[in-house]
């Protein structure tokens, strides 16, 4: 090993050890130009370089100027300014600037790959940044979908935007290296492949033939998150060992950032889904009477509520088994936020739809869900629901019986307008081996409205102060306000009325819960007077 | 901007082999995890009455009545005594929403 330890009967230990260190060449001469002094870097950037020697070449041609020159060494570009000290010797400075392109490069595909969530744009920046400083051409290949497809997106140095489209996900075994590339492996010595094999498809038109081509695996969290391909042109110099490090750094940063922004972006497409499972139903007709319902979620993000409401009409072919029953509506809250409320609400719908195939008493069906979310072996399975069964009677009135499991029981709007809070309750479900239920039978006349309600409506912050509960007095003040509306026309009043005190406040309804609002109204909107 | 925690919760030690949880604050979605951990760690003890003190909660919702209707069952599961010392009128009228009022060990 050459270098200071060669200078050591010139400068004292500490300096040697000082200039060893350095990152920038140093190089020393005598008037002669003979080298007394060169350190680890200037060796490394010029192996020719060595004490007791003339000084080689870039740097016997490196005129004493303070901007230096620039010049292109053993496939690196070094920056070489040379400065003369006492006793006319020269020293010489070389700063890579390869390493400073790396350092750039690096800096520049932190920012670019971090600034999205979206796995395209993602892809898009890693290739403008192999555009940019790896290659002439740089294509992302994402992983193929289910339908045998894979997408692509292309960039090219000195064209704006890149592009992007779709294949047949077997047009990958036309490249040499790809498809291994996509499975997480890098195939051929450090991933160059040869560019004659390369099929039309992968260059973009008028590039002309690749001379280098380099065929990079993705890697993501655990599954691969694509593949990247790198291509010069025939005559530019072919892919250095820098030029390879930095674009397994770009490989796999842009592998983490794509296969992140597809984590997110299936964690949405979840969300979405299950919040479907909580989306209230199209309110059917049923004969007799009037159903109308809203439910406006929670605005926060990534809080989906437990609010949900549905009608399961009688089975349309009774079998022999199968119960007869009146429509049911139910109404109801589960225990929590997110995915797990969203869960655990889309359960309780789908048992108690099997579970009416062969029970039709509201209060027998909330027991029997009781004892199915009790044996649930997920924690917090708590669920607060009304159960109401629609039997017409004569007259166009309508009987309702009621059935309340840790819930605010209805309210009654009377032909008159009195409002009263039906004389129901019973436990909450899941917490109790053995819930006790005082169901009851309500008689609505034509133009009475019986109202379901979640304690979203009652418990909304808002109003003057901004820190007041609705409660309630208020809901059935407003309710009393709409005798003989239309019950759409009722939910949409309470709803707005419900949106306006949580919109008065500060807080401009920002803490808000789920709402939900279900009412029936006895008659069919014709016979009853008001 | 809130210097405080939402939720606080002391353990107190009304006396030998009892233990009392005084819980200030907001017992919701976001501190309902904190509060069932110091109530199994409590349990865990191996006291004899497991006591809730909930005068001191300015807002409770569906995970918080959770802490509380969990605390309820595994003491019950341990049979450690379990009953609340004392709470806001809310809470107490949610209690009878969710008609535990009969089930929980109230104060009068």
């Amino acid at each position: 090993m050459k270098g200071a330890a060669g200078s050591a009967d010139l400068v004292p230990d500490l300096v040697a050890a000082l200039l060893e260190g350095s990152g920038e060449g140093i190089v020393l001469c005598d008037a002669d130009g003979v080298v007394t002094l060169a350190n680890a870097a200037a060796a490394r950037l010029v192996p020719g370089v060595e004490p007791c020697l003339p000084a080689p070449a870039p740097l016997d041609s490196v005129p004493s100027a303070p901007e230096g020159r620039t010049v292109i060494h053993g496939g690196r570009a070094i920056r070489i300014r040379a400065k003369a000290v006492s006793g006319g010797r020269l020293a010489w400075y070389l700063t890579d600037l390869s390493a400073a392109r790396r350092t750039e490069f690096l800096l520049e595909a932190g920012r670019r790959l971090s600034a999205s969530l979206n796995p395209h744009r993602c892809a898009r920046a890693a290739t403008e940044l192999g555009a940019e400083f790896l290659s002439d051409m740089a294509i992302v290949l994402l992983p193929p979908t289910s339908r045998r497809r894979m997408e692509w997106v292309r960039a090219v140095s000195g064209r704006y935007g890149p592009e992007e489209g779709a294949l047949p996900a077997a047009a990958a075994a036309e490249v040499p290296g790809l498809t291994d590339a996509l499975a997480g492996l890098r195939h051929g010595v450090a991933g160059q492949q040869d560019p004659g094999g390369a099929p039309d498809w992968l260059l973009p038109e008028g590039f002309g033939p690749a001379g280098h081509l380099l065929v990079l695996p993705l890697p993501g969290n655990g599954v691969p998150a694509g593949a990247i391909a790198l291509a010069r042109r025939a005559g530019r110099p072919p892919f250095d060992d820098d030029d390879q490090m930095m674009a397994r750094d770009l490989a796999t940063r842009a592998g983490a950032a794509i296969s992140a922004a597809s984590l997110f972006r299936e964690q949405s497409t979840i969300n979405a889904i299950l919040t479907g499972d909580l989306l209230p139903p199209e309110l059917p007709e049923i004969e007799g009477m009037r159903v109308a319902g809203r439910l406006r979620a929670s605005q926060q993000a990534g809080a989906i509520g437990g609010d949900f409401y549905d009608v399961y009409l009688p089975d349309a072919a009774p079998d022999s088994g199968i119960v007869e029953r009146p429509p049911l509506v139910i109404l109801g809250d589960v225990c929590g936020k997110g995915a797990r409320a969203a869960v655990l609400a889309g359960q309780v719908r789908h048992s108690l739809r099997t579970l009416l195939l062969l029970e039709s008493r509201p209060d027998r069906l909330l027991e029997l869900l009781n004892r199915s979310l009790l044996a649930s072996p997920s924690p917090n399975s708590f669920v607060t629901m009304i159960l109401a069964a629609l039997r017409t009677a004569p007259g166009d009135h309508v009987l309702v019986d009621l059935a309340v499991a840790g819930h605010p029981a209805p309210l009654v709007l009377r032909r008159d307008g009195t409002v009263e809070e039906v004389a129901v309750r019973g436990s909450i479900l899941g917490a109790l081996k053995k819930i006790s239920l005082w169901p009851v039978t309500l008689d609505l006349a034509p133009g009475e409205v019986c109202l379901l309600y979640s304690d979203g409506i009652t418990e909304a912050f808002g109003g003057p102060s901004g820190r007041e509960m609705f409660g309630e007095e208020r809901l059935r003040e407003a309710l009393a306000t709409c005798a003989g509306m239309p019950v759409e026309a009722l939910v949409e009043r309470l709803e707005q009325l419900s949106t306006e005190w949580l919109g008065g406040g500060p807080g401009g309804g920002g803490q808000q819960d789920d709402r939900a609002l279900l009412a029936v109204r006895a008659g069919t909107g014709r016979t009853e007077t008001s | 901007m809130q210097d405080t925690p939402p939720l606080q919760v002391e353990s107190l030690t009304p006396e030998p082999g009892a233990a009392r949880l005084v819980m200030t604050g907001e017992l919701d979605y976001t501190t309902a995890q904190d509060a069932s951990a110091e109530v199994a760690k409590t349990l865990a003890e191996g006291v004899d009455v497991l006591e809730f003190d909930l005068a001191g909660l300015n807002f409770i919702d569906s995970s918080g009545m959770a802490v509380v209707m969990n605390a309820y069952s595994d003491a019950e599961e341990r049979g450690t005594a379990f009953r609340i010392v004392a709470l806001t009128p809310y809470l107490r009228h949610l209690i009878e929403v969710v008609a535990l009022d009969d089930v929980l060990d109230l104060p009068g």
